[in-house]
């Protein structure tokens, strides 16, 4: 099986490399530390081999050797979320024909937790297959399907990355962490995997106790980041990269992480479960350039606009998605739709929202994008989140809430945030309803919750 | 029989309206129970949709998410219209 060879090469590898691996706050583990654990789990975990098994996903390196074993032994594995709930599991189990659900945290062999023989015929040809459960633009799991060839061919082998020590901000059961985690197994260098849940100061505690110096993260969380760090510098770790991705990035964060961090290669990447890495913008500005709708990028990724939604052809997309029996396999070259609006300014082409993101104030459409962006020229604005709230008489219109600057007055933001909302937007843009908030929420994706419900619900 | 309309009602409709008002930048004008809704306040149809959506909250109520929008020509008809939901 190609997989077999994919790991064999990898662990031998990596079998060599003992000043790097992976971390948490209280425990590390160097890759060859790591690889016998592999090759141990391998062989316990025999008898499930070719198994369709559900694998709940804790940030331990634990976690990532119980995939690693799985996946050589041609299990199809399902990643889970850690907090999943138990009837959420159920669900999962009997709509995906899941076999068994281990946990690398607690039991080493659990029983079996059962599953639907319907899928067993499908089972055989999903061998090393890797299924991740996306959130999806209407709220509801979505099962993406992918295997090791496409999740690590957006991965460079570089010499200079095998010093990096990477700090893991999103979850790790889904595409982004695992992008993440690819580009530390491919390269050998080292991940650093906070606690869930840890608060930002421990995060930068974090960073300096493991010597983070690359951080890859949502433009959402990097404001969280750089907004609770506290006022002095020294708090700052010393970050050779700093990569964004998951939503759009601005160029007042973008300049923002220039200026904190001057030494940083700043890289923002456009990529999507579904799609995989399809391009990464390395010059600092926001956008990308319109050369990128011309030639394929250096992702081998070719892309066109229709009616102001960007469409991408990519060889890193998923192998396929959906839950059997209404599964789909991806058809070679398929152009897809990515639901992401953009707009093109001179020689640059900037995303503007998606299209499920659109609020409709009596037929006029609104982007929140834009209306945030507006909100946070604000000097005391941290950070803002715009969303529809509906209206019985226009339909929706728009609101926003805001994080303002510890000790600004709240009153006084929503005044000024207000008058340049008057003289920057057109009537059917203005936020009509402002309210200051103590956090803005994010996904367990790490993106800006816009898709809540309002008091009529 | 029609509804009188109560002051404390009024009070707090007009109230709501000042806050329209002052997010569009524009001093609230004098008003009365014979004040008519229109145009001539000041106000656009999105100006009136988000003072509706700021009465529910006061009221806990939208009489205009009927399937027969109610019709109101006046500030004392908008109360007694509150005042009836």
């Amino acid at each position: 099986m190609p997989d077999d060879d994919f790991f064999d090469d990898l662990l031998d590898r990596l079998s060599e490399r003992t000043e790097h691996g992976l971390r948490t706050a209280t425990d590390g583990w160097p890759w060859s530390e790591w690889v016998e654990e592999v090759r141990r789990l391998t062989r316990l975990f025999a008898p499930l081999a070719g198994s369709a098994i559900g694998l709940r996903f804790p940030p331990l390196p634990a976690s990532y050797a119980w995939l690693a074993a799985l996946s050589s032994l041609g299990c199809q594995v399902f990643l889970l979320d850690e907090q999943l709930t138990p009837e959420r599991l159920g669900e999962l189990c009997e709509l995906e024909g899941i076999d068994q659900v281990v946990d690398p945290a607690r039991v080493l062999d659990p029983g079996p937790v059962g599953g639907s023989s319907r899928a067993r015929a499908s089972r055989r040809s999903d061998r090393g297959r890797l299924t991740i459960f996306t959130s999806g633009s209407t709220g509801k799991p979505k099962a993406v399907h992918h295997d090791w060839r496409s999740l690590t061919r957006p991965v460079r082998q570089t010499d200079w990355a095998s010093s990096q020590t990477w700090l893991l901000t999103y979850r790790p059961q889904l595409y982004a962490g695992l992008q993440v985690f690819a580009h530390c197994l491919v390269n050998g260098c080292s991940l650093v995997l906070p606690d869930s849940g840890m608060g930002v100061p421990e995060l930068y505690e974090l960073m300096h106790a493991r010597r983070v110096t690359c951080i890859s993260a949502t433009p959402s969380y990097w404001r969280r980041l750089i907004t609770l760090r506290g006022s002095a510098r020294s708090d700052l770790p010393d970050l050779e990269q700093i990569t964004l991705g998951g939503e759009v990035c601005d160029q007042p964060l973008l300049d923002s992480l220039h200026q904190l961090f001057p030494k940083a290669r700043i890289v923002h990447i456009y990529a999507t479960s579904e799609l995989g890495r399809c391009f990464s913008v390395k010059d600092g500005r926001a956008g990308f350039p319109v050369r990128y709708l011309s030639e394929p990028t250096e992702d081998g990724v070719e892309m066109r606009v229709e009616e102001g939604e960007l469409w991408v052809r990519s060889a890193n997309a998923m192998i396929g998605m959906g839950s059997a029996p209404g599964e789909s396999s991806r058809p070679a070259g398929e152009w897809i739709a990515t639901g992401d609006l953009v707009e093109r300014v001179g020689d640059r082409w900037f995303f503007v929202g998606r299209r499920t993101e659109v609020i409709n104030v009596g037929g006029n459409k609104v982007h929140p994008l834009r209306i945030e962006q507006v909100v946070l020229e604000d000097p005391d604005v941290l950070e803002a989140r715009a969303f529809a709230r509906s209206s019985s008489l226009v339909g929706q219109m728009v609101a926003c809430e805001l994080m303002v600057r510890p000790g600004a007055d709240g009153g006084e933001v929503c005044r000024r945030v207000g008058e340049t909302c008057r003289q920057r937007l057109a009537p059917h843009e203005r936020p009509r309803f402002l309210e200051v908030v103590a956090a803005i929420g994010l996904s367990d994706a790490g993106k800006k919750l816009r898709r809540l419900p309002d008091a009529r619900g | 029989m029609s509804m009188q309309m109560r002051p404390e009602t009024m009070e707090r409709i007009v109230s709501e309206f000042h806050t329209v008002f002052r997010n569009k930048g524009i001093t609230p004008p004098e008003m009365g129970p014979e004040t008519v809704l229109d145009g001539s306040l000041g106000l656009e149809s999105l100006d009136f949709a988000e003072l509706v959506m700021r009465l529910e909250q006061v009221f806990g109520t939208d009489p205009f998410a009927q399937e027969t929008i109610p019709e109101v020509r006046t500030l004392s008809d908008l109360c007694v219209l509150y005042q009836a939901a």
